[in-house]
């Protein structure tokens, strides 16, 4: 007699016929995906074997493959963690990604909400097309142009300033400590709320019409609506969002900061990614920068994990 | 008749056919030699013609070299690691700072010679640089000779070139650094500037130029005080704080090795500064602003008081001064150091220099044999005044034994300011130049210039310190554990600029004492130990 098997029996070749049946099916879609797959396995998976150069000593000609163990081998995350400015770093690098969270993550909610309320569908476009733009520009560019215009010596913000009250001393906004993290947060909003928009338009374009207009027959107002139904109904794109951002906190971002970083702001400035420039990468020490990088990523996965989890626990929102 | 035509025809195709090759020997193969200048602050030098300038032409008439030079817009330290870990595609020359008193860029450019990434010049030397022979050999210090010649870096070979040496002591360049003031205000306020001897006189003249109301040629209101490219250099205000030696140590009262962070020069500096700043008298900008920002307020006379030497003054202020020669920049001083010494940075000097940008040939070098006779050119009497004074004949002519710029360039010279540099003259053809007859120089180029006596008048205000001997902080390396010592010093990230900044006096001085424990916590006490033992046990040794 055969045995019965309480498993039921699957016939492997016949599941990956079928796998490949539906890939087949939905081929358009999956080419779609091959350029993303690519570019993060050539720019997000790839370089991280470079992480090995974190416990090997750097050489210019051997590389991180054939260059020579450290010694110890945590040598350089042993440098790092006796940094003397570490608490000051990770103190800034939170204290400017935590106000970047907070200025900068609602912002393009509710851009995104007010594009959606305009009824003319050009002027829609043009405002969507406009807030785009600095997108665009380099942190360079931006910061040069900042530069100018909030130049002490005859820049037109300081010069405005002295027309509207002759008592306006010219004040260095690009230097000061005070005016430091205001101007930070200010351009960064500035500059990526516009494509920010962009995830936010699309989740809001998903949401059935049908509520909208069973809302409207109800009394609903289009501030009511906002509240309750296209807010509700993006709240899933919102909290995704949230959890990557939150990764983003050991990560206060490099070009803006390092371009406004001056003597006067560096006590607020000199996050962990300049320190990474300054002390690793100009000064050659390539193993100490790929150490502190190990770490910053370490750090911001951690976040990514627990953050996740309290929304899986708390609401249905989940990456996984 | 017939016969001798033949004869003739024969002879003449004997001899073209001897002269053919002499002829192709002597035309060297054209090659262009990509080149790297990793010193910011140099781009002034560079002609609107890198190739098709008049001494470029001549140089590759000599050599078959043609120049194909990159600038670099970020730090020394940066674009040399960058360089060597590409590992490929490296420049055919790179110029970079080496010698004790350049130590980090030493430090990259020893790892890549160990490494293989720099070719060894000794048998190209031999084979094509009789001029060569020389460098870095008797116009270096001590310390720098016994780095050039050390048998653990490129396994004892020469890799690297010393060049902008000076033939003698007597030819070593006197920059001429002080603070400089827009001379129609001096006159307009009727300051002596010899009268200004101190920071603080400083101080009180910016105050009275804020004061003065004074506008630039646009009529914008002046900026009492101000430096050039990401502050450079201000510290020329400051010298009141600054106690001049070759190595940066000093002795304290009781003769032992100190560090200017232990005494109350650096609290007496910020506090200046910060009073400079918060007063409105400091360009608080000139802190972090470009070459191109800096550059613009000198154009308009916008700046009264500046820090710089004077050859980069003259160099862009010439507009200016054409212009405007009331406003011609007059040199204040001497303004005395802390020792109460007309002494900058600038002007103690040793007999031989104690860091210089040399010239080293990369692994992927083309063409090293052709590298290396385009230095040995440069290096001959003809090449040094090729590139340092132009073409003879053209450019200048023999006087009474000694060459002098000609009429018509100095003509020319008044008419556009950079006609010099855009033939190529003191310009780019100056990278690979070593043993300067600087003086000579000088005097062929300012011989009509009987009116001009600013260099001449600052050279007086701070005279050269030639000191002889091997500087503290040549031994600084031998500290044991100095590697872990230096990074924790760097990890420190404090930098006294910071302090000028500061909220308020109080909390500038507590600043500073947060990085004096910070010195000692890292065994900083024991650094200076290490040191001042070997001040008072080495002979020779200089501070």
């Amino acid at each position: 007699m055969t045995p019965i098997s309480s498993k039921p029996v699957v016939n492997k070749a016949s599941y990956w016929k079928r796998l490949w049946q539906q890939i087949w099916k939905r081929r358009t879609k999956y080419l779609m995906i091959i350029p993303a797959l690519v570019f993060f396995l050539v720019f997000a998976y790839l370089p991280m074997v470079g992480v090995l150069q974190a416990v090997k000593e750097p050489s210019f000609t051997k590389g991180f493959i054939r260059s020579p163990w450290a010694n110890p081998w945590y040598k350089y995350f042993k440098q790092f963690f006796n940094n003397y400015q570490l608490g000051t770093l990770v103190t800034n690098t939170l204290r400017i990604s935590i106000l970047r969270l907070i200025t900068g993550f609602p912002a393009p909610i509710i851009l995104a909400i007010l594009l959606n309320e305009l009824r003319s569908t050009k002027f829609k476009r043009v405002v969507q097309s406009v807030s785009y733009v600095p997108h665009f520009i380099s942190w360079a560019v931006v910061v040069s142009m900042l530069n100018q215009l909030l130049s002490p010596n005859g820049g037109p913000v300081n010069s405005l300033m002295s027309l509207l009250n002759p008592e306006w001393e010219p004040y260095w906004f690009m230097g000061e400590e005070e005016a430091f993290l205001p101007v930070l947060l200010i351009s960064g909003i500035w500059k990526g709320l516009g494509w920010s928009t962009i995830v936010y338009l699309a989740a809001i374009a998903g949401i059935n019409t049908e509520l909208y207009e069973a809302a409207y027959i109800d009394g609903a107002g289009r501030i009511r609506m906002a509240f309750s139904i296209t807010l509700p109904c993006i709240s899933g794109t919102i909290g995704l969002l949230f959890i990557t951002g939150v990764g983003g906190l050991v990560a206060a971002g490099y070009d803006p900061i390092y371009l406004m970083q001056s003597p006067a702001n560096k006590g607020v400035s000199e996050v962990i990614d300049t320190y990474i420039m300054n002390v690793g990468i100009k000064s050659g020490r390539f193993s100490l920068a790929t150490a502190a990088g190990v770490v910053q990523g370490a750090l911001a996965m951690m976040l990514v994990v627990i953050t996740n989890f309290i929304f899986k626990r708390t609401t249905e929102i989940s990456m996984w | 008749m017939k016969k001798r035509w033949i004869a003739f025809l024969l002879a003449l195709i004997v001899l073209s056919g001897l002269a053919l090759p002499v002829m192709a020997q002597e035309k060297p193969e054209d090659v262009t030699l990509r080149m790297l200048i990793c010193w910011t602050g140099l781009s002034f030098l560079k002609p609107d013609d890198q190739v098709n300038n008049a001494i470029g032409q001549v140089i590759k008439e000599k050599t078959g070299v043609t120049l194909d030079i990159d600038w670099i817009n970020t730090t020394e330290v940066e674009t040399l690691n960058l360089e060597f870990s590409k590992n490929s595609d490296m420049p055919d020359i790179i110029m970079a700072a080496y010698g004790p008193g350049a130590v980090v860029t030493s430090d990259i450019i020893n790892k890549a010679a160990n490494e293989g990434l720099l070719l060894p010049l000794d048998n190209l030397i031999d084979q094509y640089g009789p001029n060569l022979k020389n460098v870095g050999k008797v116009d270096v210090s001590e310390g720098m000779q016994a780095m050039l010649n050390d048998p653990e870096v490129g396994n004892g070979a020469t890799f690297c070139l010393p060049i902008h040496t000076a033939k003698t002591p007597d030819e070593i360049i006197n920059w001429g650094y002080t603070v400089y003031c827009r001379g129609d205000i001096l006159k307009s306020l009727n300051v002596d500037p010899a009268s200004i001897t101190t920071s603080d006189d400083l101080y009180e003249l910016a105050k009275k130029i804020k004061n003065g109301n004074f506008v630039d040629t646009m009529g914008n209101p002046v900026i009492p005080a101000s430096c050039w490219v990401n502050g450079w250099s201000y510290e020329c205000f400051c010298n009141s704080f600054r106690y001049r030696t070759i190595s940066g140590w000093m002795l304290d009262e009781n003769g032992n090795v100190t560090s200017p962070w232990f005494t109350d020069l650096v609290e007496k500096e910020a506090l200046f500064m910060r009073k400079m700043i918060n007063e409105g008298l400091y360009d608080v900008e000139s802190f972090t602003q470009d070459d191109a920002t800096s550059k613009a307020k000198y154009a308009t006379g916008r700046v009264a008081l500046t820090g710089a030497h004077w050859y980069h003054i003259d160099a862009n202020t010439r507009d200016l001064e054409l212009a405007h020669p009331e406003m011609r920049y007059e040199p204040l001083g001497p303004i005395l150091d802390a020792k109460g010494d007309p002494q900058t940075g600038a002007n103690i000097r040793l007999t031989g220099v104690e860091y210089t940008g040399c010239m080293m040939l990369t692994k992927d070098c083309k063409n090293p044999e052709a590298a290396i006779k385009y230095l040995n050119f440069l290096n001959s009497d003809e090449g040094k005044r090729l590139a340092y004074l132009g073409i003879e004949g053209e450019d200048w002519e023999w006087h009474n034994g000694e060459p002098r710029m000609t009429e018509a360039f100095i003509e020319e010279m008044e008419k556009d300011p950079r006609y010099g540099i855009n033939r190529g003259i003191d310009s780019i053809y100056t990278f690979g130049c070593a043993q300067i007859e600087n003086a000579m120089y000088e005097r062929a180029r300012n011989w009509k210039k009987e009116d001009d006596k600013t260099l001449e008048t600052v050279q007086e205000m701070y005279p050269l310190y030639i000191y002889e001997g091997i500087p503290l902080s040549y031994y600084q390396e031998q500290y044991p554990g100095y590697e872990d010592f230096r990074f924790a010093l760097e990890s420190i990230g404090f930098n006294l600029d910071q302090a000028y900044f500061a909220a308020s006096d109080a909390a500038a001085i507590k600043m500073i004492e947060r990085y004096r424990k910070a010195l000692i916590s890292i065994g900083y006490e024991d650094y200076m130990n290490f040191l001042n033992e070997i001040y008072k046990t080495v002979p020779g040794v200089i501070l």
